[in-house]
């Protein structure tokens, strides 16, 4: 273990990974400080970066972005009562309450701290439960994988649906889409309709820069308000009085770093997710819950803890199993099948410097924020000044070369383009777009895992049933399944006895 | 711009029907029962079910089967959205022949012009960029992009 620790020191601590991380934190910053462009769209644009670049850099500038910017979406909304980004939109109402108190710093410097003492909680809980979890998953076989795959797929439809059946619809065009291209099986091409670019299937970077940042860019240039904004005010000292605050809400702390840590890890959940439930558990619990709203710290701290420490222990079942946590390590397991480093338990014998590099990666990130984050806010209205319409044509250029640099070919391109036209439609008609790309991550290995099972037990059903792990994980799964139908039963036998 | 859950509703059932049929043609693993066609019809199944959920719920609803959102009242937004796939598809149709710096100041310093109406900032900043990602994709990144017939 200690010799793959140095070996992850001596990868993490190069000149030029602390630049690429540096240079990544930058931007996650200023994306995520620019109200509606959000941390996915901020990862999904450096994925074609990310593509050409050693592994331990390539994860350490997704880790690097990701964290900033979902920290940075707090300052929008803390100011300007326009969240940055999704999970900062929890707390934002009593941020800027605060703000119109004059108490603006000492809320943004209790989104800077507890944003990176949260995100170092969360890599703390990843540092020991990864390799426990990952020495368990060493045992699965394919009927643990499949039956792992479907509950990752189910909790992201039914976490991220406010529509169970258009979820359903999402997820499992998601799996359809996978299926175009040669049946790794077979040998078999299927829905290419004679078309060679077809045959490789569909790159899954094309698709989420569609889905994420083109349908962004539409949404965006068609807004009906005006999307410049302005902030005159001053900014002192943020840190003044943060260890103060601590001490007074520790409670709270830990709660919401508890709940960002076990939402980040439930696969298909994540760091937006995390806000909005620890800001519920906090008002829950509060005796003040009158004061929500009104400015009121104590939501402000709970969820603004969990949104980071939700981005740690997403990677959880992302590096034990190679099951995504959130949309962020979906598009970090398809970076790692292109570098070849599969991710999954084995991953902790084959490259274990590669999983300590993550991890020295995540806390060179969180103290990173303490420092930028400070010159981040002190620099707001200067980042505010960069007009969204030159912002977004150039990152429109982006989305296109980042597309077309997957295989050289304008077919990403036009894939690109499909997709964000396609992800535009269905968010505006209340289709979730995550289930969708976790399926796009996910369906090979969720086929493959199912063929050979269903080779391996000569087409007998029952043995996926029959290991204790595999019945365990099937048993959730299709409770998960059944659970809408027996509500629905439940309520109309309650009204047919009433 | 809401779509009317029946016309999701059609969509979806027409588009699993065609799958449907489509993967009966793929071959089966010899001896099984499953094979390529298997996982695609699984999916168009259950995209049928929801299909045909919708087309029910649409039906109950009566709502109408498009209403346009409000920036459709707009030509100005309405332009705009169009823009984006509109600048997609000029950059695929004459990248090749122009090459990548030259589609890209050309398309970009259109977008930007049209979004704030001002050529010489828009020239200036596109000019900049189309060269800092041609820089860095081209030279540091390795990334072929299209040459055109000046070299760009």
């Amino acid at each position: 273990m200690m010799d793959s620790l140095i070996q992850a020191m001596h990868l993490v601590f190069q000149p030029q990974v602390l630049l690429v991380m540096l240079a990544s934190s930058v931007y996650g910053i200023v994306i995520g400080a620019i109200p509606g462009l959000t941390a996915v769209m901020a990862v999904s644009l450096i994925m074609p970066i990310a593509i050409f670049l050693e592994p331990v850099p390539a994860l350490a500038a997704i880790i690097s972005c990701d964290a900033m910017a979902v920290f940075a979406g707090d300052i929008p909304g803390t100011l300007l009562r326009m969240p940055g980004t999704p999970a900062s939109g929890a707390y934002t109402d009593d941020s800027y309450k605060l703000t119109q108190q004059g108490k603006a710093e000492m809320v943004l410097g209790a989104n800077c701290f507890f944003s990176a003492v949260g995100g170092l909680m969360g890599l703390l809980v990843l540092i020991t439960a990864a390799p426990m979890l990952a020495e368990v998953a060493l045992n699965f076989s394919t009927y643990e994988y499949f039956w792992l795959t479907c509950l990752g797929l189910t909790c992201a439809t039914f976490m991220t649906s406010k529509d169970t059946v258009k979820g359903i619809v999402s997820l499992f065009i998601g799996l359809f889409i996978t299926t175009v291209g040669f049946d790794m099986i077979t040998g078999q091409p299927r829905f290419t309709f004679g078309s060679i670019e077809l045959l490789a299937g569909i790159h899954v970077i094309p698709v989420l820069i569609g889905l994420f940042a083109i349908s962004e860019i539409m949404r965006r240039v068609s807004s009906t308000t005006p999307p410049d904004a302005s902030y005159d005010g001053k900014i002192g000292h943020i840190y003044k009085g943060v260890f103060k605050l601590w001490r007074n809400h520790l409670p709270n702390f830990f709660r919401g770093n508890l709940v960002g840590i076990v939402v980040g890890a439930l696969p298909g959940a994540g760091a937006d997710i995390a806000a909005w439930l620890a800001y519920a558990i906090s008002k829950k619990f509060s005796k003040t819950p009158e004061k929500f709203g009104t400015g009121h710290m104590e939501g402000i701290i709970e969820a603004t803890s969990a949104n980071n420490s939700a981005l740690a222990s997403a990677w959880i079942p992302a590096f034990v199993f190679g099951i995504p946590g959130d949309v962020t390590t979906a598009m970090v397991i398809g970076i790692l099948y292109i570098k070849d480093l599969k991710p999954g338990p084995t991953a902790f014998i084959e490259h274990p410097e590669i999983i300590y590099s993550v991890f020295i990666c995540f806390a060179v990130a969180n103290i990173f924020m303490l420092i930028l984050g400070y010159y981040a806010i002190k620099t707001f209205r200067h980042i505010l000044r960069i007009p969204p319409f030159v912002l977004l044509p150039i990152i429109l250029v982006f989305c296109i070369v980042g597309s077309y640099s997957i295989n050289n070919s304008l077919f990403g391109v036009a894939v690109m383009l499909f997709f964000g036209v396609l992800g535009y439609i269905m968010e505006e008609n209340d289709f979730p777009i995550s289930p969708m790309l976790l399926a796009i991550v996910l369906g090979a290995l969720l086929e493959k895992n199912f063929i050979i099972s269903m080779v391996k037990s000569s087409g007998n059903i029952a043995d996926f049933f029959e290991r204790p792990i595999a019945g365990s994980f099937a048993a959730i799964a299709i409770m998960i399944w059944l659970y809408p139908l027996f509500r629905k039963l439940y309520r109309v036998m309650r009204v047919k006895k009433a | 711009m809401k779509i009317s859950d029946r016309v999701f509703g059609v969509i979806l059932i027409c588009f699993s029907i065609f799958v449907l049929i489509y993967s009966r043609s793929l071959p089966s693993l010899p001896g099984y029962k499953y094979g390529s066609g298997f996982f695609p019809s699984f999916s168009a199944i259950f995209i049928l079910g929801c299909g045909i959920l919708l087309l029910v719920r649409g039906v109950r609803l009566k709502d109408k089967l498009l209403v346009l959102g409000d920036w459709t009242k707009s030509p100005t937004l309405v332009a705009n959205i169009c823009l984006i796939p509109a600048s997609v598809i000029f950059y695929i149709l004459v990248v090749n022949y122009l090459g990548f710096v030259p589609t890209v100041i050309v398309m970009t310093t259109f977008t930007i012009w049209w979004l704030r109406r001002r050529f010489v900032s828009s020239l200036v900043v596109t000019t900049i960029s189309a060269v800092i990602v041609y820089v860095f994709f081209s030279k540091i990144m390795l990334v072929p992009l299209p040459a055109g017939f000046l070299g760009l």
